[in-house]
């Protein structure tokens, strides 16, 4: 499987997109929710309305029946037929509210209260017929108002308290559905408040942990395309820099057989067989120390540096090596001096520093033939520190960083073995170590590297920045 | 007269090995390890080469330089030279240029030589 730049930038975009997912669904949650409670307080407002409505009905029911006592009493009085009538008509417009009441009331209770009401007013209203038809029949006064006060009255009063008993029923019920809307309307509210804040967190925690791993998935998403672009980049460069001396020792191994086999012009002598045999195992060691700086990146690479650490005096060191590759730097016209400073003693990894300082010779050997280089050692209470100037072309300040990182070569190397790992490798060294190496332009404008290690073991005090 | 080849590689020892080959079969060889030591070759040799084996990346002066720099040397004779590219890149490379890619073999590299001096 390919990992490319297009794949996780549309793991991306699906991420974006299964956050907005999530996002318009707690909305799209949310405004469900508001449209329920809103339901809830609409019909919760239309069950008041509705026992707003069967009041006024009942104050109605006893206005009419206040009205009809007030003209039976006229009536008495007067004797006026009219005014019967005027009685008779208002018992109609009663029995007219009381049918449309209770065709609006919805409880058993509230039927039955009416149903008394309704039974006692036809009660009282037989009552005040007989006493009418008895005033209309010219029965004496005395014994008519003795049938009001013992017919009439009594049920007048029981038509009142009937109505009474519905009034507080409906008073009561009405008083209860406004507790319950109020109720309602507070949960409601509450609900609401709570599930919006509830949204709220789950879109913030939701955007928070979509935003972290996004980072996550960009910052692996880098470091693999990165390691896949370097494997590409070492095995392109590996191939490259592997071929030429595959091609000495190619040459050279058909160079002795053509000598054993006699198709040489020089005779095959064992003292030239030999004289090629050693060659082609300078080729075999050739690769195999390129094959070496392959296998310390990849060691590198995956944290797998380990130091064999010794007392070590830097001067002692670097003459050492100065000396040993005193017949390169003469091939290559290279006078080389070295300057020794105060013993730097300290516990590193003698073999590892070796690779490190010879890196840096070879360097100006390849990048700086024919002219004069410097090394020096110097120490102060914390750091030794190693100089190593060229008079070459020097390293333009654009790529002083950049020689430091893996297959980046200022030049291509003279003897060729160069893959662009020396210093990088270096570099990991130093650091691991609890030092640093740097590039930088001396006096001659030729190249100056830097190392420095620190004198006590664990101490970083010169890893500052390089 | 034996053919003279000028060769321009900065692995000292493909160089040598080359030069040993080539003296080995008869012919008189140069050597220079960057472009520029070639140039400086070339200007002081009393007679010109007339085979230049060249590698492309050196340090200092790189085949590709070394070959845009040809014509402003002002050498007399020095662009009818015929010049192989001998080297390991998969570089892309003007089709009237020969190419011999690294590693290659003894008879490739004779037969090769043979075809632009005999």
């Amino acid at each position: 499987m390919s990992l490319s730049e297009a794949d996780h930038r549309r793991a991306s975009a699906r991420i974006d997109r299964s956050m907005l997912a999530m996002t318009g669904a707690l909305v799209l949650t949310s405004l469900l929710a508001l449209f329920g409670v809103w339901r809830i307080v609409e019909l919760t407002e239309a069950t008041i309305s509705r026992h707003a409505y069967d009041l006024v009905q009942l104050q109605e029911l006893r206005l009419l029946v206040e009205t009809t006592i007030s003209l039976d009493r006229a009536f008495l009085l007067t004797g006026d037929p009219a005014i019967a009538t005027e009685s008779q008509q208002a018992n109609q417009s009663f029995d007219q509210h009381a049918t449309d009441l209770g065709a609006h009331l919805s409880t058993a209770k509230g039927t039955s209260l009416l149903s008394a009401v309704v039974s006692k007013k036809q009660a009282h209203s037989r009552a005040v017929q007989n006493m009418i038809n008895s005033r209309l029949e010219g029965t004496d006064f005395e014994e008519v108002v003795e049938e009001f006060r013992e017919q009439v009255r009594p049920r007048t009063q029981a038509v009142r308290e009937a109505l009474s008993s519905l009034l507080v029923y409906k008073a009561d019920r009405m008083e209860e559905a406004a507790r319950a809307t109020a109720t309602a309307a507070n949960i409601a509210q509450l609900s609401l408040l709570g599930l919006a804040i509830v949204n709220l967190g789950i879109c913030v925690v939701i955007w928070f942990f979509a935003g972290r791993t996004r980072s996550t998935l960009d910052n692996y998403a880098s470091q693999l395309l990165q390691a896949v672009r370097d494997r590409e980049e070492f095995l392109a460069v590996a191939s490259h820099e592997l071929r030429t001396p595959l091609s000495v020792l190619k040459l050279r191994t058909q160079m002795l057989l053509r000598r054993l086999d006699g198709s040489d012009e020089v005779a095959g002598s064992p003292e030239s067989i030999r004289s090629f045999a050693q060659q082609v195992e300078h080729g075999v060691d050739t690769l195999s120390q390129l094959v070496s700086r392959m296998l310390d990146l990849a060691n590198v690479s995956r944290g797998q540096l380990t130091l064999n650490r010794e007392t070590t005096e830097l001067n002692t060191l670097v003459a050492t090596i100065v000396e040993r590759t005193a017949p390169v730097f003469a091939e290559a016209h290279c006078p080389i001096d070295f300057r020794s400073g105060v013993a730097a003693m300290g516990e590193w990894d003698q073999a590892r520093l070796e690779q490190v300082i010879s890196n840096l010779l070879m360097n100006v050997v390849r990048h700086a033939p024919g002219t004069r280089a410097s090394v020096s050692v110097d120490a102060d209470d914390r750091c030794a520190r190693l100089i190593v100037d060229d008079e070459g072309p020097g390293i333009p300040e654009g790529d002083r960083t950049r020689i430091f990182e893996r297959f980046e070569r200022a030049h291509v190397a003279a003897d060729g073995s160069g893959l662009g790992l020396g210093l990088a490798v270096s570099r990991e060294i130093v650091g691991a170590h609890g030092g640093r190496l740097w590039a930088e332009e001396n006096e001659a404008r030729g190249a100056r590297f830097i190392m420095e290690l620190p004198l006590k073991r664990g101490s970083q005090e010169c890893q500052g920045v390089s | 007269m034996p053919g003279r080849i000028l060769i321009v590689e900065d692995n000292r020892e493909m160089r040598e090995v080359m030069s040993t080959l080539l003296d080995m079969e008869g012919y008189v060889t140069l050597r220079a390890e960057h472009g520029a030591k070639a140039l400086e070759v070339l200007s002081t040799s009393d007679r010109l080469p007339d085979l230049i084996l060249l590698d492309l990346q050196m340090p200092v002066m790189g085949g590709e330089d070394f070959m845009a720099a040809l014509p402003e040397a002002r050498i007399p004779g020095v662009t009818d030279i015929p010049i192989v590219v001998v080297t390991a890149s998969r570089l892309d490379l003007a089709a009237s240029t020969e190419v011999l890619r690294k590693p290659f073999e003894i008879a490739e590299l004779l037969g090769l030589v043979e075809r632009y001096l005999d």
